[in-house]
C-alpha cells in the first residue's frame, strides 16, 4: 500500500516547480490507475464503457484516499489522462484483462464518426497518431487527450490548460481535423507493421 | 514539411476563418507548393466533416468462457446467466431450500460507500415486499466478503428480447393470420407487465428500466418482471450519465433521458413500456440509431413512425394505445400503468379504447363490428342530425380554433398579403394574398407577417403573433412610404446561409434559410426614439419602466432597454419597419466575409471585460439593474473601431438585441442575437444567441412580458414586397 497523501505531495512539488514532480506523479497514477481500472472493469461486467467513466471512477476512488485541493485539480486530470491513454495501450499490448476477469475480456475500441456512421477504429493507430501529432503540435495533442480521455468541454479543458479559451479553441480545431484526417485515410499498402 | 518557413497550423486555422474567395486568394498566397495546399485542403475539409464529438474511446466486453466465482454463502453458483445492467446475473443452486434461484452479485462502483448501500437495501427490501404474479420475487440481499448481491426466484424462461429476435426470424413466412395472433400476443404480455407495474407503482416505487431483456417469459406463469427497484438507484448512483445509459436507452423516456426538464416519475415506466409494446408490434424501436447519439437525437425529434405505416396488418386501436403511452410529454401519455392495461383488454375484447376521445365515427365503427343490427339505425340518425348540426358545428369549431384580425392602412388602395413563418426554417414562407384594405381575415395561432402593398417596391409590413383563439386583434399600417430611401439603414442582397456557428457550443443550432434582399438599421432603437413613439402613438409604457418610469432625457442616446418583445415589435411597427430575423440579424453582421467578430484579432479596448459583480446586479433586475446599465452601456452610433465592414454599429457589443424569429411551441420564445456589456468578451462573437420567452399577452392592449436591462433591439425591412399567389378563401 502507499503512504496516504502521495498524490497530494507530489502536486505540491509540481507546484513548487521541483523537477520531475510531473514524472513521478504520472508513474505514480498511471500505477493506481492500472489497479482501479483492472478492479473497476471486473466487476463492472456489461455493456461498452467509455474511457471517460473509468477516469471518472478512478478519480473519485483516489479523491476518497486523498484530499486533492483545487487548484491542483488541473494539474491532476492532465496527468490522469495521459495514464488512461497508456493503460488503455498497455492493455490492448498484454490482453492483461483475459486471465484475470470474472467471466469477461475487456477490450479497448475506439469509435471514430465518418460521414456519421461510427466506425471501429484500432487503439494503437490512434496511439501513434496522438505521438505523432504530438510531435508536431505537443497543445493540439494535449486538447484532444484532454477531450478523448477526460470528456472535458473545450472550456474545462481551456481552464485546465491555463490558458484562453480561444486559444485552446483553435488548438483542437487543428487537432481535430488532422487527427481526423489521418484516422480516416485508408492505410498504406505496405506500411511499417506496429 | 519539406519547408520551413510554412507553418500548417498557423496557415489552416487562419483559412478556416474565411471563405469563398477569400480563403482561396490567401491559400494561394500562403501555401509554397501544391502538396502544402493540398494538405490544407484536406485538413479544412476534415474540420468540416469531423464534430466535437467525433472520436469516443471506450472499453468492450467480450464473454470469456469459464467464470471464476464458485460459491456465495449457501448457494452455488451453476453458470452466469447473464450480464444486468449492474453485474452479473448467476443461475445458483440454494443448498438450504434446495432450489434454484438466480443471483445478481453488484458491481463494485455501485457499493462503494456505505450510504449508496443503504439505499440500495433499502430499495431491495422495498421491491422484496412487492407482491404480483408478474413480479419475480426478490428474497433477500445479502454479502459475502467483497460480494454484494440479490437473490432472487429464478424464472425459467427465455427473455422478451430473445422472443423478439426469434420473431424477427419467423417474420417472412407469416401470414395474415399469424400476425393477428402475434397482435394479441404482444397485447397481452404488455397489459400483464402494466399491471405489474401498476402494483409497484401503487407502493411509490419506480422500475425506471423496463425493456425486453428485463420481461422474462415464464414458461408456466407467462410473462415476469425483473429487476424491480434495482435501477433507480443505479441512475443516480452511477459513475456517469453515460455508462449507466448505455444498454437500455432505446427504452428511456425523455426526462430520464434529461430531454426535458420534468422530474422523472411512474409515467416515465409507461413510456418505456410503450416502446416496448411498439416493439413488439412491428420489430423495430421506434427511437433507433447507430449510436446512443443519434437515438437520443430520434428521441428529441419527438415523433416517431406511426405504426401502421411500418405496418398496415397492425389495428389502428392498437396503434392509437401504443402511440399515447409513448408521447413526448408525460401529461400526455396514460396517467397510470393500470388505464395502459384496461385499454389493451378493451382492445382485446372488441370493446371501444379509452385512447384519444373516439371521435364519433371511431366509435361507431368500434360498436357496429360487435353490433351489426345498429348499422342502419345509425346510418339513418347520422344523416339527418348531420344535416341540422353540420353548419353550427363547423362555425362553432372554426370560432375555436382562429383569431380575427382587422387589418387597416393608413395609405389607400393597398393590397394585403400574410405569410405564417415556416416552423423549420423560422424565416416567413408563401405569401397569400387577401384582398384589398381594410379587410378582416381569421388565423390560426402562430406567427404571421403581414404586408399592405402598392407595387413591388412599395409596400409595409409587420409581424402578428397570435397566441390565444377567440379574439379580435386590429393591426393599423403606417402609410405606405412614397420615397424609398431609408436613412440610417444598410442595404444587404441575401442569399442562402446557415446560421449558429457560434464557436463556443457544443450544442450548435443551425438553421439554413434563403434570405431575400432586406435593409437593417445601422444601430439599435435609443430611448430618445423610443420615447417620441410612446408620445405620437400613446403606446402604453412598457410595464418594466414602472416604478420608475421613463429614463430621464440625460439616457436619451443609449440603447432603449426593459422593453418586452411586442413593445419592440410596435415601434417598428409604427416606424414602418419590423424587427430583423435571426437570420437576417446574423448575416447582416457578419457580412462581408461571415466574420465572427466585428474586429479582427484580438477584440479592442472599448470592449467592457466582464465584471462579475455588476453583471450578477444586472440579472437580478430592479432600479440597480438601471444603475449597472448606466455605467456600463454605450451611445448608440458610437464607437468606430467596434463597427462592421458594411457599417453596423454594436452587433458584437452593448446589448443583446431582440430578433423577429420566435419558436412557437409549447414554450413562446424569441430568439436574441449578440453578447450585451454584460457577457464575457470571450465569448463576444456574433452568431451569440439566446431565447427569451414571450410571454402569451394580452395582444390587443399591450400588456407585456418584462424586459431585461440588457436587451434592445434594431429594426429591419423587407426591400421587395412578396410574390403572392391568390386567396384560396
Amino acid at each position: 500500500m502507499e503512504p496516504a497523501g502521495t498524490v497530494t505531495s507530489l502536486l505540491r512539488d509540481i507546484r513548487d516547480g521541483k523537477e520531475n514532480a510531473e514524472g513521478k506523479l504520472y508513474e505514480h497514477v498511471y500505477g493506481d490507475l492500472r489497479e482501479i481500472a483492472r478492479d473497476f472493469l471486473q466487476h463492472r461486467p456489461k455493456g461498452d464503457l467509455q474511457a471517460t467513466a473509468l477516469v471518472h471512477a478512478a478519480y473519485e476512488r483516489i479523491k476518497k484516499r486523498e484530499t486533492i485541493e483545487l487548484t491542483d485539480r488541473h494539474q491532476f486530470f492532465h496527468v490522469l489522462s495521459r495514464a488512461m491513454h497508456d493503460v488503455l495501450v498497455e492493455q490492448v499490448r498484454s490482453d492483461l484483462a483475459a486471465k484475470r476477469g470474472g467471466g469477461v475480456r475487456h477490450v479497448p475500441y475506439v469509435e471514430i464518426c465518418v460521414d456519421d456512421t461510427p466506425r471501429r477504429i484500432e487503439i494503437l493507430d490512434l496511439h501513434e497518431a496522438l505521438a505523432d501529432l504530438g510531435a508536431l503540435d505537443p497543445e493540439a495533442a494535449s486538447v484532444a487527450i484532454h477531450r478523448f480521455y477526460l470528456g472535458r468541454t473545450i472550456k474545462d479543458t481551456s481552464d485546465t490548460m491555463d490558458e484562453s479559451f480561444a486559444q485552446t479553441r483553435k488548438h483542437w480545431d487543428y487537432a481535430k481535423a488532422w487527427l481526423h484526417a489521418r484516422l480516416t485515410r485508408k492505410r498504406p499498402p505496405e506500411g511499417p507493421s506496429a | 514539411m519539406a519547408n520551413p518557413e510554412f507553418d500548417e497550423k498557423a496557415v489552416f486555422l487562419r483559412a478556416l476563418e474565411l471563405v469563398g474567395a477569400e480563403r482561396e486568394r490567401f491559400l494561394e498566397s500562403s501555401c509554397p507548393n501544391e502538396a502544402s495546399l493540398e494538405q490544407i485542403q484536406t485538413l479544412l475539409q476534415h474540420h468540416g466533416a469531423a464534430s466535437d464529438d467525433f472520436l469516443v474511446v471506450g472499453i468492450e466486453e467480450r464473454p470469456l468462457a469459464g467464470a471464476s466465482l464458485k460459491t456465495l454463502d449457501e448457494f452455488e453458483i451453476i453458470r452466469p446467466l447473464g450480464f444486468g445492467g449492474m453485474g452479473v446475473v448467476y443461475l445458483a443452486e440454494d443448498t438450504k431450500l434446495n432450489r434454484k434461484v438466480a443471483i445478481k452479485v453488484l458491481a463494485h462502483h455501485l457499493v462503494d460507500s456505505e450510504e449508496a448501500l443503504e439505499r440500495f437495501k433499502d430499495e431491495a427490501r422495498a421491491a422484496a415486499r412487492l407482491r404480483h404474479a408478474a413480479i419475480a420475487p426478490v428474497f433477500r440481499f445479502e454479502r459475502d466478503g467483497d460480494y454484494h448481491y440479490l437473490v432472487s426466484e429464478f424464472v425459467d424462461g427465455e427473455t422478451l428480447s430473445d422472443f423478439i429476435e426469434t420473431q424477427k426470424a419467423s417474420l417472412e413466412k407469416a401470414t395474415t393470420q399469424d400476425a393477428r395472433a402475434w397482435q394479441r400476443k404482444a397485447a397481452s404480455i404488455v397489459a400483464t407487465i402494466a399491471d405489474a407495474l401498476d402494483c409497484a407503482h401503487r407502493a411509490h416505487i419506480i422500475h425506471r428500466d423496463v425493456k425486453p431483456s428485463n420481461i422474462l417469459l415464464d414458461k408456466d406463469q407467462g410473462p415476469r418482471l425483473t429487476d424491480f427497484g434495482v435501477a433507480k438507484h443505479v441512475l443516480e448512483e452511477g459513475v456517469t450519465q453515460h455508462t449507466t445509459m448505455v444498454g437500455s436507452y432505446h427504452y428511456m423516456s425523455p426526462e430520464q433521458a434529461g430531454l426535458q426538464n420534468t422530474p422523472i416519475d411512474h409515467r416515465s415506466d409507461i413510456f418505456s413500456l410503450g416502446v416496448v409494446l411498439y416493439e413488439l408490434l412491428c420489430l423495430e424501436r421506434p427511437f433507433d440509431g447507430v449510436s446512443m447519439q443519434s437515438v437520443l437525437r430520434a428521441l428529441t425529434e419527438g415523433d416517431p413512425v406511426a405504426l401502421r405505416q411500418r405496418d398496415r396488418r397492425i389495428p389502428v386501436d392498437l396503434e392509437t394505445i401504443c402511440m399515447k403511452a409513448i408521447e413526448s410529454r408525460p401529461q400526455n401519455r396514460y396517467q397510470t400503468a393500470a388505464h395502459f392495461a384496461a385499454d389493451l383488454r378493451c382492445y382485446l375484447s372488441g370493446d371501444p379504447i379509452m385512447a384519444r376521445p373516439p371521435s364519433p365515427y371511431r366509435r361507431a365503427r368500434t360498436l357496429l363490428r360487435r353490433h351489426k343490427w345498429l348499422a342502419p339505425v345509425i346510418g339513418v340518425l347520422v344523416v339527418s342530425l348531420s344535416v341540422v348540426f353540420g353548419w353550427w358545428q363547423y362555425d362553432l369549431y372554426r370560432r375555436s380554433r382562429v383569431a380575427q384580425l382587422i387589418i387597416t392602412c393608413e395609405t389607400p388602395d393597398v393590397q394585403v398579403m400574410v405569410q405564417r413563418f415556416d416552423s423549420t426554417s423560422t424565416e416567413p414562407g408563401p405569401a397569400t394574398r387577401l384582398g384589398a384594405a381594410p379587410l378582416s381575415v381569421d388565423l390560426t395561432p402562430g406567427q404571421y407577417r403581414i404586408v399592405a402593398t402598392q407595387d413591388e417596391t412599395h409596400f409595409v409590413e409587420t409581424t402578428q403573433l397570435i397566441t390565444r383563439t377567440g379574439e379580435s386583434i386590429n393591426i393599423d399600417l403606417p402609410p405606405v412610404p412614397e420615397d424609398d430611401t431609408f436613412p440610417g439603414m444598410v442595404e444587404f442582397s441575401g442569399g442562402d446561409y446557415t446560421t449558429g456557428l457560434n464557436p463556443f457550443g457544443d450544442d450548435n443550432i443551425t438553421l439554413s434559410v434563403h434570405l431575400n434582399p432586406f435593409l437593417i438599421d445601422e444601430a439599435e432603437v435609443s430611448n430618445g426614439e423610443f420615447k417620441r413613439f410612446l408620445d405620437e402613438t400613446g403606446y402604453p409604457e412598457p410595464v418594466s419602466w414602472s416604478p420608475e418610469g421613463r429614463p430621464a432625457d440625460e439616457y436619451d442616446d443609449l440603447p432603449v432597454v426593459l422593453i418586452g418583445w411586442h413593445d419592440a415589435n410596435a415601434y417598428c411597427r409604427w416606424a414602418g419597419k419590423r424587427l430583423p430575423t435571426r437570420a437576417e440579424w446574423e448575416f447582416a453582421m457578419r457580412s462581408p466575409d461571415n466574420r465572427l467578430t466585428p474586429w479582427t484579432g484580438e477584440a479592442p479596448e472599448s470592449v467592457l471585460p466582464y465584471d462579475y459583480r455588476d453583471c450578477m446586479t444586472l440579472e437580478k433586475g430592479g432600479p440597480a439593474a438601471f444603475e449597472i446599465y448606466v455605467k456600463r452601456a454605450a451611445t448608440v452610433r458610437s464607437h468606430l473601431e467596434l463597427q462592421t465592414v458594411t457599417g453596423l454599429f454594436h452587433g458584437a457589443t452593448n446589448v443583446r438585441e431582440f430578433t423577429e424569429t420566435i419558436d412557437v411551441g409549447v414554450t413562446t420564445a424569441v430568439h436574441v442575437m449578440g453578447p450585451s456589456f454584460c457577457d464575457d468578451p470571450e465569448f463576444q462573437t456574433l452568431p451569440f444567441q439566446w431565447t427569451y420567452p414571450v410571454e402569451k399577452s394580452d395582444n390587443v392592449r399591450g400588456v407585456f412580458s418584462p424586459g431585461s436591462a440588457r436587451v434592445g433591439f434594431r429594426c429591419a425591412r423587407s426591400l421587395q414586397a412578396p410574390k403572392a399567389k391568390e386567396s384560396a378563401q
